[in-house]
């Protein structure tokens, strides 16, 4: 497979369970390292870089992973506020973009529940809140809606392209192939392209 | 009702067990080595001199006479005649508490206090005497002081080995406590990696949620172990707060050693578990 997403592009990767998505989406967020290949971030090697060097690359991505991976001890809010934590923006700034967010995500009235409380619906929410928090360059998303209904699907789909309309580049992976309308879209069979799965 | 301790409360009290013996290891080697080192050097800086029986007896002038000749060689500070009195005490174990009569057959002995900048060797001691015409055994000391040593490395090796036993039982302890917390926040610590948390943030979190632990441990190992030598101290006829200052320092010493130890395990578990979880 050779593949380019290019800066502020839109690309929407879509295939049957078990055709490779979730793989996909893991390697470009650099939860795995390829065996064989060669993968570029903003024209960079992260895996030819330091540990820290692929930490700073790992902080301009926002990833929404398919387990949600929301961290149990802390509250919604401290959730949602991770990267913007982790990328050390002042406590005031981060308390009202973070505010913003879970309103605009609907989860105003739930900032001090824990992750536990949360319906399958909110936790998606809140997962897809954390992954924009920290306004990131890339937006990794896998299954971003899958979970929700109809109403909050639409809602954070709209957020996600508004990002994109702003140049923020989104990768999204998805059974739908119709989830949003992408200029770029790549249908994975198995593991490969589809053109090339059918040669 | 099941009790439930708060949580961390096992490595605080496994860390203050090990602080405790280590302490404790600590004080007692250092006490066998500074007495052992003190009998050694005291028992360097004299001889004993047993004038030989004569078979009529040994008159106490002729002691007098042989105290004088040892007081007035080169490299004795001092020589007194032992009275029968004391000899009879230092010859008990030997003699069976021998009394009245039985004393004239035990031998005179002269206590001689050597010149500690130019100390006399034992032969000159012998020659001094036999010049004169008195024979008499010199003794350096050099049978107890053998002893002494023995004593010194049958005593110390064990609680040195003690307290090498404790230190890695805290190498341990530290390592054990880092691993728990990693294993107890795993999802969360590997999400943050995956969100670009330096590893070098990780490592800090779990430390920091560990060394604390591993500090009041080894700070509660030391007052353990104080509060049990002070206990035991306190029952020795003529102890003063002078007397625990350099047990204090000691103990001081010792916990700064454990924390130190169990929080270098702890730094050294704390990278390797970091880079185990990163993707």
């Amino acid at each position: 497979m050779d593949l380019e997403v290019p800066e502020g592009g839109f690309l929407l990767v879509h295939g049957e369970a078990g055709a490779g998505k979730t793989l996909l989406m893991a390697m470009a967020g650099l939860a795995l390292r390829p065996g064989a290949g060669r993968l570029q971030l903003f024209g960079l090697d992260p895996w030819g870089a330091s540990r820290q060097g692929r930490a700073r690359l790992r902080r301009r991505l926002g990833l929404v992973f398919q387990d949600l991976s929301l961290i149990d001890d802390m509250t919604v809010a401290e959730n949602a506020a991770l990267p913007m934590r982790i990328a050390g923006i002042r406590p005031e700034v981060l308390r009202r973009d973070v505010g913003e967010l879970l309103t605009w995500m609907g989860l105003a009235g739930k900032a001090a529940a824990r992750p536990g409380d949360l319906n399958h619906d909110e936790r998606q929410r809140l997962a897809v809140a954390r992954a924009v928090a920290g306004r990131p360059e890339i937006l990794l998303a896998d299954e971003p809606v899958g979970w929700m209904g109809p109403e909050a699907a639409a809602r954070v789909l709209r957020l996600l392209l508004q990002l994109n309309r702003q140049g923020m580049t989104l990768v999204m992976a998805s059974r739908n192939p119709d989830l949003a309308p992408a200029p770029q879209k790549l249908e994975l069979v198995r593991g490969r392209p589809r053109p090339e799965a059918q040669a | 009702m099941r009790l439930r301790l708060p949580q961390g409360f096992a490595t605080v009290l496994i860390t203050a067990a090990l602080a405790a013996l280590a302490g404790l290891c600590a004080l007692g080697g250092a006490t066998v080595l500074e007495r052992t080192g003190g009998w050694r050097t005291r028992l360097a800086g004299e001889m004993t001199v047993a004038i030989r029986p004569a078979p009529a007896g040994t008159s106490d002038a002729e002691v007098t006479r042989a105290a004088e000749i040892l007081g007035g060689t080169r490299g004795v500070a001092e020589a007194r005649v032992l009275d029968r009195s004391s000899v009879a005490g230092l010859l008990a174990p030997w003699t069976a508490g021998a009394r009245g009569p039985d004393l004239a057959v035990l031998p005179r002995l002269i206590a001689v206090d050597l010149d500690g900048r130019a100390p006399a060797q034992r032969q000159e001691l012998a020659d001094a005497l036999s010049a004169v015409g008195i024979g008499a055994i010199v003794d350096d000391h050099q049978g107890w002081r053998r002893t002494a040593l023995d004593l010194r490395r049958q005593a110390a090796a064990p609680l040195l080995g003690g307290l090498a036993a404790c230190l890695a039982g805290l190498a341990a302890a530290g390592s054990l406590a880092v691993d728990r917390e990693a294993e107890r926040r795993q999802q969360a610590l590997r999400t943050r990696l995956r969100l670009g948390e330096s590893p070098g943030d990780c490592v800090r979190s779990l430390l920091l949620s560990c060394l604390p632990k591993l500090g009041l441990g080894a700070l509660a190992g030391g007052l353990i172990a104080a509060a049990l030598s002070l206990a035991s101290g306190l029952a020795v006829p003529g102890a003063s707060a002078a007397t625990f200052a350099q047990p204090a320092v000691i103990l001081a010493a010792a916990s700064a050693l454990c924390a130190l130890v169990a929080g270098a395990f702890a730094l050294v578990t704390a990278h390797r578990r970091t880079r185990d979880m990163e993707p």
